[in-house]
């Protein structure tokens, strides 16, 4: 009976989970509460929709390289309404970005945020810093 | 004059008269139909006033329509902190509340079901009517003798409001964006909007509300003064929604230049979705060339 009880108990519990995982917010996509700081040099920038997208390579201590999607949290169209061009990070740069993590296990990706340049300046890739969240 | 003489004089005075008959009636008919219209344009009847053409924006801060949740219904802010300005989008908490059985069944599989592949957002499909008319962008209105053309900077949609006094196309007719038709009451532009397609992102291309082929929009443009302007949009859709549902915005003039562009890459797109989500389907195997 006891047994019954607990492992209808246990069912619920995780009916309710599964309900809980499945009522995330726009955060399905990305870990708002969280934040991850990469390194890298810049290989390439669309300034497209429905969100621009940069893709940093990323070396770690060990040498090892691995290619980061960085997406805006900007539409395209937002970012050129915020005076981006393709000059604005140019391929190559080392930039420094503070972004969300995905929610998907150990995938590379963050949504931007604020990238930092050589020479310190920050430029807003979408969201709080200054240019429509899309 | 002989006999025959006679009977021919009787005809041509006969088919004279014939003629005057047809010439009579004709122009009878002629005037009734009244003249031809100049080709490709229809007399307006509904004249819309000069104040309304110009670069429209929501009312600063951009998005201030007074949605306090994001598209998931979850509390949001569009400075991304709490007690910041407003989003200007539909208030997904109260346009869940008329949604009925379907609706609501809809909304449950492409979210709860994690299928968020199924919005057309992702393979770069233009925003649909919802989205377009209340998501943060510029739109330039335009006079033309038969129509108002309304140009959003979201998906660079150019749309004619048809102004001319004509209907809506036949029902077997229908169009991604629909069929509009304005005309004026007092100081207000009422565009009316039918013949759409079914839609599965109807309002907001994040929130997966679904929009029937039946659904009606009515949009309320009332100018407050020549720089500013109500914008109300009521949706009436018998097959997703319990009872019509209207939002509210304001519009002031802007002065900004449109961007009128809207490039958009499916890959850079499918790349994002990918990376965010897992693929519930073992044997689709499109994700694998975005991982």
């Amino acid at each position: 009976m006891k047994v019954r009880r607990f492992a209808a108990i246990a069912v619920m519990v995780a009916a309710f989970t599964l309900t809980a995982q499945a009522h995330h917010s726009f955060t399905a996509f990305w870990h708002t509460d969280r934040e991850v700081e990469i390194t890298g040099i810049v290989k390439s920038v669309k300034l497209v929709n429905p969100h621009s997208e940069m893709l940093v390579e990323v070396t770690d201590a060990k040498g090892t390289t691995a290619l980061w999607t960085i997406t805006s949290r900007a539409t395209g169209s937002g970012i050129l309404q915020g005076g981006w061009t393709k000059d604005t990070v140019p391929v190559g740069t080392r930039v420094k970005v503070k972004g969300h993590p995905s929610r998907k296990e150990g995938a590379k990706a963050l949504a931007a945020g604020t990238i930092t340049l050589p020479d310190g300046k920050e430029v807003c890739f979408g969201g709080g810093c200054g240019i429509q969240q899309g | 004059m002989t006999a025959r003489t006679s009977r021919t004089a009787g005809r041509r005075i006969w088919y004279f008269f014939l003629a005057i008959a047809a010439l009579i009636g004709g122009a009878a008919v002629s005037q009734a139909q009244g003249p031809p219209p100049e080709a490709g344009r229809a007399p307006t009847v509904s004249p819309v006033p000069q104040e309304f053409v110009g670069i429209w924006d929501w009312k600063t801060p951009r998005q201030s329509c007074g949605s306090t949740v994001d598209s998931y219904g979850q509390p949001a802010t569009f400075d991304s902190k709490p007690g910041g300005r407003p989003l200007c989008q539909w208030p997904i908490d109260r346009l869940e509340k008329v949604l009925n059985g379907r609706g609501r069944a809809w909304r449950q599989f492409t979210r709860n079901g994690g299928d968020d592949v199924i919005s057309p957002r992702w393979t770069c499909v233009a925003a649909g009517l919802g989205t377009v008319l209340t998501e943060g962008y510029l739109r330039g209105f335009y006079k033309r003798a038969d129509s108002l053309v309304m140009h959003f900077d979201q998906s660079n949609w150019f749309r004619p409001v048809w102004t001319d006094g004509r209907g809506h196309a036949p029902a077997t007719d229908s169009f991604y964006h629909g069929h509009s038709i304005g005309w004026m009451e007092g100081t207000t532009f009422v565009v009316e909007t039918t013949n759409l397609t079914w839609d599965p992102d109807g309002y907001d291309d994040h929130s997966h509300v679904a929009r029937s082929h039946m659904a009606k929009f009515i949009e309320r443009y009332t100018l407050k003064n020549k720089d500013s302007m109500e914008l109300s949009i009521t949706v009436e859709d018998p097959v997703f929604l319990k009872e019509p549902f209207t939002f509210v915005g304001e519009l002031v003039r802007s002065s900004e230049p449109m961007v009128a562009t809207w490039d958009c890459d499916p890959d850079t797109s499918l790349r994002e979705l990918y990376s965010t989500v897992n693929n519930p389907y073992p044997d689709d195997t499109t994700p694998a060339k975005y991982e």
